[in-house]
């Protein structure tokens, strides 16, 4: 299956290298180093790791020509994790969407999307659908902002994995100069999640059994997986540059924090990416 | 962390793969070049054969003043009026409607203006301008279609770093942009 999927990927690299570009659409190749400090989600015993990411997109954008107008955003993009093998992964995306200028600086987007995901830990593997709404402003050529939600209902292989969440978010985003430009964000959001730990908890110590939790041992994690409601506040921030019009890098740092019944945890995550765009 | 994966257990997981992205790149394979056929945006004027928008050369920029008149807003393509500038008469491409219209555009008709933008000869024997800016004389008002680069200010929507690597691009988000979490990848 390996070869299949090399295959695929190859087939669909030429394909892109092939494709004429024109006005208003993009296609985006693209690899990034990040590191995260809790990779295993643990509240007891965080892991960090490094992670290797490279991905392709496809991005129609908005021509503006006319008041309405649609979108189609779609990506493959794997993940390789340089102690935590299992969970390496690859993950495809599709999003066609619509847009609406609602004035000159306002512009609203509506976006379903389906993603599928594949995870060494084939419990992890995923089937998620969801919609995104995108409301932006550019109130001059240096200054935008945006504002989101976005609804995502994940089906794993095991339940524990699977989850909804509504999350909402603000950014905000200064054009310093035609190439430099840095960003700041914040999302909060609610739903599912999974959390591991090393505690011997039992079902008995569960709080709100019967409302929904669901635990298994993961051999991947080597520990507790436990799935509970939380909610989740991110704080990012990216300062990107752009070496030509195709070339570009960009650094980013988010940090994480969430918070259920069974305690809390955070994750500190940094990047560094370089992309092509044509 | 590290665990004796079974074959077995290798073969479902990447059978999954093949459940969950190959549909989804056979998708955006055939859909894609379908996209990009339909997509040809960069249009060619039937009198002027100026391409628009695509047609503004920032080695032409020049300023006309003159009286506008004649605004005419077409279903599809650039709002256009004339400007009178001495012996010169312009014919200065705008912006799409929804954009003029929401500028407030035709406070320009009978007024005296300063128009900015790259000058062109069409096709037709005519003068044109693909304007930059617009200032009413009268009122001072300044209108502004493209950027210093020429590029269109109506292109304005969505957010400007999603291209560029910042949020809501796939190098921040989860492939697509979603998340902002864990690096970009939310729950996982």
């Amino acid at each position: 299956m390996r070869r299949y999927l090399t295959i695929a990927v190859l087939a669909m690299a030429v394909h892109l290298a092939a494709t004429p570009q024109v006005m208003g659409t993009e296609w985006d190749f693209g690899a990034k180093l990040g590191y995260e400090s809790n990779v295993n989600r643990s509240l007891d015993d965080a892991q960090s790791d490094t992670i290797f990411t490279a991905y392709a997109a496809y991005d129609r954008s908005l021509s503006g020509e006319s008041r309405v107008d649609w979108t189609l955003r779609a990506a493959l993009s794997g993940s390789a994790y340089a102690s935590e093998n299992d969970l390496n992964q690859v993950t495809g995306t599709i999003a066609p969407g619509i847009s609406v200028f609602l004035s000159p600086v306002w512009s609203l987007n509506v976006s379903p999307f389906l993603r599928g995901k594949a995870v060494s830990d084939s419990e992890q593997s995923a089937i998620a659908y969801g919609v995104r709404a995108t409301l932006s402003q550019r109130w001059n050529t240096k200054v935008y902002t945006g504002q989101y939600y976005c609804y995502t209902n994940s089906n794993a292989d095991e339940d524990v994995y699977s989850y909804y969440e509504n999350a909402v978010g603000i950014l905000a985003g200064i054009n310093w100069t035609p190439a430099f430009f840095t960003e700041i964000g914040y999302e909060y959001a609610h739903g599912d999640s999974f959390v591991t730990t090393k505690s011997p908890i039992t079902a008995a110590s569960i709080p709100g059994r019967g409302r929904g939790y669901s635990y298994r041992y993961s051999p991947a994690y080597n520990a507790l997986v436990i799935k509970e409601t939380v909610d989740r506040h991110s704080y990012g921030i990216n300062a990107g540059y752009d070496f030509t019009k195709t070339l570009f890098a960009v650094l980013g740092y988010t940090y994480t924090s969430e918070s259920g019944d069974l305690g809390s945890l955070d994750n500190h995550s940094a990047f560094i990416g370089l992309g092509y765009r044509f | 962390m590290a665990h004796p994966q079974t074959g077995n257990r290798g073969a479902i997981a990447w059978g999954r793969v093949a459940q969950a992205i190959l549909p989804l790149l056979a998708l955006l394979f055939f859909l894609a070049p379908a996209a990009i056929a339909a997509d040809e945006r960069d249009v060619v004027l039937p009198e002027s054969g100026i391409h628009y928008p695509g047609g503004f050369d920032v080695n032409t920029v020049g300023v006309i003043r003159g009286k506008a008149s004649d605004v005419t807003i077409p279903e599809s393509g650039p709002v256009c009026f004339r400007v009178s500038a001495g012996r010169d008469v312009f014919t200065v491409l705008a912006s799409p409607s929804w954009y003029w219209k929401d500028m407030k555009g035709n406070m320009v008709d009978g007024m005296d203006v300063h128009v900015s933008g790259s000058k062109t000869l069409g096709k037709d024997g005519n003068l044109y301008l693909i304007a930059q800016e617009v200032r009413v004389l009268q009122s001072n008002k300044v209108l502004v279609f493209r950027g210093e680069d020429g590029s269109p200010s109506w292109r304005g929507g969505g957010l400007p770093g999603q291209g560029r690597g910042g949020f809501g691009s796939p190098m921040r988000g989860d492939g697509a942009g979603h998340g902002m979490g864990a690096g970009g990848r939310g729950r996982r």
